[in-house]
């Protein structure tokens, strides 16, 4: 079943014929993503009735309004990278972005960036930088689009000192009735982007939560995004050829320590105590395979170095330290870490190391992630088994040692997680210490024994996590059903809510939570 | 099937769209952050890699046919490799070579080549070069010249002019300079005239792979019967199959260069020297088959085992160990001529939209791809752009044309012929 | 739907098949068979229909229009509050709630009859978690109680500047009252809440979602979800959609010593300038301006004499700048700071003191009052004319001279003398954005001052809103301005309030609804 009679026609009458394609040729090119079997092993998978390119906010009113007539579903997407943008039903178009392109503005005195959906990290970052601004760019990588991500996720490498999920300013949001919601300063027609908080209400809270909607609710078209003072070079320091390429930052105001600890629970310490020393730009936990991975040219490098390289790298905490005013500020941080680490009996890793060199881009990732999607080298597919949790450093460290490095193993034993004995996770803090979240790494192959190994670890953590009142991880549609009813029912509102903007339910149905429960 | 080796690609892809970019880290603006010109020109995804990895797969299942439209998705791509390039830094795939296959797969369903192909193939075919153009011309390009004829003498080196350098009227002049310029370093060089043969590129690129072994086999057996050990080739295009395609089909008893590394070569060694000013800003356009694309191939017939790994494992090529300093040693070496950079560079330079059978079937496309090129050459206030490649220079050419760019397109060897 | 339509602003949603007019009066009507069902709920020493008591709380500071509850509520817990909730909800009683303070803004006025809930009693500070530097209050409970708490902890509570005694801290974070320290990772302090919803259910934020707190195993410092943002969605919805029980909010680390920073110039912009460029380098803790009215304000040791004097002496705006050292070498942290702060002064052509030498004052004042609140009986924004009519807003800093330019046009029109009139511009997220207020001083018992002000609170509002102003905390006629001027942002609140509040009894008549 494809689209509704006449739904077609009424779509290229209002887009031009050359911005809709229903040939399964191209259409293939949205029907098939990693971790497929794992998100849609109960709906199917589908190749979308037809795909859309929109130029502009009244192009995307236009298809949610022709979707709404002839009822029909759509999902909106950015750069596309995850599972829920994978059509579950037959008659789904998706709106894919890509003519809606442009950095419409950057204010360099308010530290502000106006793009639309198929704006690129990369690209946003590039033309900050030269104005002395930068972004904190999700671990997904810097070719992500920009808006998608702050409606997912918001959260990268120096979220230490930039925040989770505080990078959104002012919107425009094309709700699924078709209407144009204007969030946060862009509901004063005098005013501009500037501010992400609406006047009375604040809307903005419906805009994602720990996670995204998953275009569930209508398609942001445009976004303000904050940008922070960057002290680094107009253009990022890259050196090198693919695929060894090397960041060259300058020392005196970039200043990366990798530390080790005599064990986890001292690397949680010297977290919080950075923290509250409100020192740092990014500190995360580094696990080795993470680390290897970035450094690693292919598979065959990658496995012949981790036996060995899983030894030497436990409990190594990453601490990039940024001199946003001058080179003293660095003297002076540097100062206050010397002094942490000692109190808690670490170690640097020396420059010059064979250890640093592997893990000494990690710099150049925490600022412009760039080797990210290198985790899929080690086996075919990677994921998280779980985590995402936001809440404290200690609950992060709880939630991977209380029930996720558990499942981890059992993942292990059946064969289908790399083996990895190191129980370092990549724990993140956030906002100076505020918050934290942790990602148990997993490797695995892209099977349908190990992604279902995978993806019942993954629902599984929810599970545990409920049963403890414990952080959970992120619980994608269905997993919905599980946490809500021990955390105040909520999904029940957002459900009523999504009905509410989405009577008739034609916004990637089953986000962010399904009508119905999963069955089985 | 051959795409069935690819299988384990296909289904890993995890459409991360790095095959789209150009990599994070080396991205310094908006506006140049592109690699793929098929997704600029096209938009849909099924125009990049990941989106021609989710055709293939589909192929292979089943799931879709072999159709005019999935023809049209497959061909409509310059086969540049700067997706394999990203993708590489990443993963343990080929895209390239999976696009190759892709159009194997048409060829073998009878969808491809597209007709706009045909004139070229069916040319190789009955004339030995894609232009149309008899044989016996083929030689008229030297005929004024004194040089040695390999057929009858022996030397070093073989010049090998390639078609379009030896027929394009507007095109010959380089060939002809680069044959002095080597004559007059003293390099022991010769040529074949009207008995050198297409190298087969062009029907290697929409797919004729049968038509592309055979040609590669004969000339592979005619330069080893030469006893040459240098063949020199000014095409960009003759280039990359000849170092990183002929290795596959034969064994080869004799080194390729292009012509840019031999003159950097002769620099060096003192035996090529510039004396006259060229005061000129230039800006410099790696050719997809000189730069990335002329990095040898690793010809690997193996499987993926546990993790992932190959199994023997595989030297991969990731592009950036083609020919990208020697131009830029010959242009700084130019008294009086300053080289400016574009954004797009090396590994990651912006294809000039010409190639993988694109300018015939596909003009428009070739021109809008060119000219993005075009813009930012200009952008770098250069007053001329400077190739080594016949494909490059004539869509550049023509898109400066079109579009009325004050630009110069140059051939780097009209450079060197006036620093000497 | 075009976006600059005129809203059309549904007071009241009615919900019984009976005329509108009705609907408004059966609701404003308080039957003795109400009264014994709440007094049973509970307890009858905690329903007060005593009418002093229920005049007092019919007006507030502002200029909104007066609102006499029927009945003040005093629960006396949570499990009350929520059984009273829910009877209002099956009886659909409007209920107003009451933190404790002093209501300035009209948005605890109870504008469409119904009860008062007070919560004003509810003053517990729940917990201090030094580790995880949060503290978790209940309503009641004010910012000299909660920083007397956290000193013990060498902990700080985010101070908005000089806060009233009786200042909720709750309803100060919950209206997202701006903060003295511009610091972006102090910016958003509320980590978790507790809700009574307007069912009577109760709902959590964040982590807290996981459980109560006796049973809930995270720290509860998770701001985010389950499901939606609801922090931000409750955030400023003035108590509209349910009713905040206890927050946990942000404590920060204690400086063991710091540095004061006075700038001084006759120009709004080149002060703007300064902070920009101070801020952009994420530079010291407290920073803000405020204009020599203000200042006299908070200065004078005696009022008119001493204010009058100050204000003639005084440079027209002042930059106060905080420099803080920590546990770990604070004269270093101190030292490279202020070394910085101090070149990018010179950069400026500015020279920052430690004092103000036309109030010498200032600097004692400044270093014990940026954490404590306002101690004089009458509050410093009142001491002038007796009260004191305020219009704020968040914009950017390179907008407020025009703001300012425009605001002195308006109160020109109606013959309101400017040099009365505080300024206080407060940078949020290192100067990303500023909270700019103007303080406009009125007797509040003279007719002509109130109706005067009144005018010029309304039409200088106004103004300010056509120059770009972003009312986030939508006070009264505010609200109406707002939502006039985004027909779809209102419509879309009004359908979250309808989903949440279906019987549409939580304060009714706030933020438009």
């Amino acid at each position: 079943m494809g689209l509704p009679e006449g739904a077609y026609q009424a779509l290229a009458n209002a887009l031009g014929a050359e911005n809709i394609c229903d040939d399964p040729a191209v259409t293939s090119g949205y029907s098939y993503m990693w971790l497929i079997y794992s998100t849609h092993a109960q709906s199917g998978r589908y190749r979308p009735a037809a795909v859309v390119l929109p130029r502009s906010t009244q192009d995307v009113q236009t298809i949610i309004k022709i979707a709404n007539r002839y009822k029909f579903n759509y999902i909106p997407v950015g750069t596309n990278l995850l599972p829920p943008t994978i059509p579950a039903r037959a008659d789904t178009i998706i709106i894919d972005p890509k003519r809606m392109d442009s950095i419409v503005e950057i204010d360099t005195q308010n530290m502000f960036a106006v793009v639309e959906p198929y704006v690129t990290y990369a690209q946003l970052q590039a033309e900050a930088m030269k104005h002395g601004l930068t972004i904190t760019i999700a671990e997904a990588g810097a070719q992500v689009s920009v808006v998608a991500n702050n409606m997912f996720q918001g959260m990268g490498g120096t979220g230490h000192k930039f925040g989770y999920n505080r990078g959104v300013l002012g919107c425009d949001w094309v709700l699924p009735n078709g209407d144009l919601l204007h969030i946060g300063s862009r509901g004063n027609t005098n005013a501009d982007w500037f501010w992400g908080d609406c006047a009375g209400m604040n809307l903005k809270g419906l805009l994602r939560a720990d996670s995204g909607h998953c275009g569930g609710m209508g398609m942001v078209t445009r976004m303000a995004v904050k940008l922070f003072p960057y002290p680094g070079p107009q253009t990022f320091p890259v050196k090198g050829a693919n695929p060894n390429f090397e960041v060259d930052f300058p020392k005196d105001r970039f200043k990366l320590n990798l530390i080790k600890f005599p064990d986890r629970k001292k690397l949680i310490e010297a977290m919080y105590e950075v923290g509250h020393a409100e020192i740092a730009a990014a500190v995360h936990e580094e696990p080795a395979s993470m680390v290897l991975s970035g450094a690693s040219p292919s598979v065959e490098y990658f496995w012949q170095k981790y036996p060995d390289f899983m030894k030497q790298w436990r409990n190594v905490l990453s601490v990039t330290l940024i001199g946003f005013s001058s080179a003293r500020q660095i003297a002076y941080e540097q100062k206050v870490l010397d002094a942490i680490v000692k109190e808690l009996g670490g170690s640097f890793i020396d420059e010059g190391s064979e250890l640093w060199a592997i893990g000494q881009d990690n710099i150049g990732e925490q600022i412009r992630t760039g080797l990210s999607n290198r985790l899929f080298r080690i086996a075919g597919d990677f994921f998280v088994i779980g985590g995402f949790g936001f809440d404290s450093i200690d609950q992060s460290y709880k939630m991977s040692e209380d029930y996720m490095w558990p499942l981890i193993e059992q993942g292990q034993k059946k064969g289908h997680f790399v083996p990895d004995d190191t129980h370092n996770d990549w724990l993140n803090s956030y906002q100076l210490g505020h918050y934290s979240e942790t990602e148990p790494l997993i490797y695995f192959e892209h099977d349908l024994d190990a992604g279902a190994s995978f993806i019942n670890s993954y629902a599984q953590t929810v599970v545990e996590a409920v049963k403890r009142r414990m952080c959970t991880t992120w619980p994608l549609g269905p997993m919905n059903y599980i946490s809500g009813p021990t955390m105040c029912n909520y999904h029940e509102l957002v459900l009523k809510i999504k009905k509410a903007v989405d009577p008739r339910l034609t916004s990637n149905p089953d986000y962010p939570v399904p009508q119905e429960p999963p069955k089985g | 099937m051959s795409l069935e080796k690819y299988r384990w690609d296909l289904v890993n892809c995890e459409r991360c769209s790095m095959c789209k970019w150009v990599h994070p880290w080396s991205i310094k603006s908006k506006e140049r952050a592109r690699i793929c010109p098929s997704m600029q020109k096209y938009k849909y995804d099924a125009y990049s890699a990941q989106g021609r990895f989710d055709l293939a797969r589909a192929l292979l299942e089943g799931e879709v046919e072999m159709t005019d439209k999935a023809a049209e998705v497959i061909y409509t791509c310059t086969l540049c490799g700067g997706c394999d390039v990203t993708c590489k830094f990443t993963r343990d795939m080929e895209p390239l070579e999976v696009l190759h296959e892709l159009r194997a797969l048409a060829v073998a369903k009878g969808k491809g080549p597209l007709p706009g192909h045909m004139p070229a193939v069916d040319s190789i075919r009955q004339n030995d070069n894609p232009w149309l153009q008899p044989r016996s011309r083929r030689g008229h390009w030297a005929r004024k010249m004194k040089v040695k004829d390999l057929t009858k003498d022996k030397a070093e080196v073989l010049y090998f002019a390639g078609c379009t350098y030896s027929y394009n009227a507007n095109l010959q002049e380089v060939a002809r300079s680069t044959l002095r310029i080597l004559q007059n370093a003293g390099v022991d060089v010769g040529i074949l005239g009207s008995s050198e043969s297409c190298c087969a590129s062009p029907a290697l690129k929409v797919g004729m792979v049968d038509m592309f072994r055979e040609h590669a086999s004969r000339n592979i057996k005619l330069f080893n019967d030469l006893g040459v050990k240098t063949v020199v080739t000014s095409c960009a295009g003759c280039y990359g199959v000849l170092r990183s395609q002929y290795p596959g089909v034969g064994k080869m008893n004799f080194e390729v260069k292009h012509s840019v590394e031999y003159f950097d070569q002769l620099l060096r060694e003192g035996k090529l020297t510039f004396t006259k000013e060229v005061p000129l800003t230039v800006t410099w356009h790696d050719p997809c088959h000189l730069g990335r694309g002329g990095e040898p191939q690793d010809i690997w017939d193996g499987v993926r085992v546990k993790w992932g790994l190959s199994e023997p494992p595989r030297e991969r090529n990731f592009g950036a160990k083609g020919i990208f300093d020697a131009p830029r040693n010959v242009l700084k070496a130019i008294p009086g001529l300053k080289l400016a950079e574009m954004e797009r560079i090396r590994e990651f330079s912006w294809c000039c939209g010409a190639g993988g059978g694109v300018r015939s079937a596909f003009p428009e496309f070739a021109l809008e791809t060119a000219r993005e090129r075009i813009e930012e050459a200009e952008s770098t206030g250069a007053e001329a752009l400077v190739t080594s490649c016949p494909w490059c220079e004539s869509n550049l050419g023509d898109s400066i044309n079109a579009i009325g760019s004050p630009l110069k397109m140059l051939s780097l060897v009209e450079l060197v012929n006036k620093a000497i | 739907m075009a976006d600059t339509v005129l809203a059309k602003v549904d007071y009241l949603k009615p919900l019984e098949d009976k005329p509108y007019s009705q609907v408004v009066t059966d609701r404003q009507n308080f039957s003795s068979q109400q009264k014994a069902c709440l007094e049973k709920l509970l307890g009858a020493e905690h329903v007060c229909t005593d009418p002093a008591a229920l005049d007092a709380l019919s007006r507030d500071k502002s200029h909104e229009e007066a609102g006499r509850p029927c009945c003040i509520l005093k629960p006396e817990n949570l499990e009350k509050l929520c059984a009273l909730v829910k009877y209002a909800n099956e009886t659909s009683l409007p209920l107003t709630p009451l933190s404790s303070g002093t209501h300035t803004y009209g948005n605890a006025l109870v504008r469409m009859g119904g009860a008062a809930i007070d919560l004003s009693g509810w003053k517990h500070i729940e917990n201090i978690d030094h580790r995880n530097r949060s503290a978790r209050v209940q309503p009641g409970v004010t910012y000299g109680q909660l920083q007397e708490a956290l000193a013990k902890e060498q902990l700080r509570a985010l101070f908005p500047l000089l806060p009233r005694r009786d200042q909720s801290v709750l309803t100060s974070n919950l209206e997202a009252q701006p903060k003295l320290i511009p610091e972006f990772n102090y910016s958003e302090p509320v980590y978790t809440m507790e809700i009574v919803m307007p069912t009577g259910d109760i709902f959590r934020t964040g982590t807290a979602a996981l459980g109560p707190p006796e049973l809930n195993k995270s720290d509860m410092v998770g701001p985010w979800g389950p499901g939606f943002d609801w922090n931000r969605l409750y955030t400023r919805s003035q108590g509209t959609l349910g009713i905040v029980t206890w927050m946990n909010i942000m404590a920060e680390p204690l400086p063991s010593r710091q540095k004061l920073f006075f700038t001084a110039s006759e120009s709004l912009q080149v002060l703007v300038d300064f902070t920009y460029r101070v801020q952009r380098k994420w530079l010291g803790y407290d920073c803000f301006i405020l204009n020599r009215t203000a200042l006299a304000l908070m200065l004078a040791q005696s009022m008119p004499g001493d204010y009058e004097r100050l204000k003639k002496r005084l440079p027209a705006y002042i930059q106060i700048f905080c420099i803080g050292g920590l546990r770990r070498f604070p004269d270093e942290r101190i030292a490279w700071q202020e070394a910085d702060f101090l070149e990018t002064a010179r950069e400026c052509g500015l020279a920052p003191q430690p004092g103000i030498s036309q109030a010498p004052r200032a600097a004692a004042f400044f270093e014990q009052n940026l954490l404590r609140c306002w101690d004089g009986e009458l509050y410093w924004k009142d001491r002038l004319k007796g009260a004191s009519s305020d219009i704020f807003f968040v914009t950017t800093m390179n907008r407020t001279s025009r703001f300012v330019e425009a605001m002195h046009q308006e109160a020109i029109k109606v013959s309101v003398p400017t040099d009365d009139m505080g300024i206080y511009v407060q940078p949020i997220e290192n100067g990303r954005a500023c909270h700019l207020e103007f303080m406009l001083p009125y007797d509040p018992v003279d007719r002509y001052d109130c109706s005067r002000m009144r005018n010029l609170h309304g039409s200088a509002s106004r103004r300010m809103y056509g120059l770009g102003a972003l009312f986030t905390r939508a006070y009264g006629a505010w609200a109406e301005m707002v939502a006039s001027g985004s027909a779809v942002q209102f419509q879309t609140a009004k359908m979250v309030k309808d989903v949440l509040d279906p019987k549409n009894i939580m304060n009714l008549g706030k933020l438009g609804l």
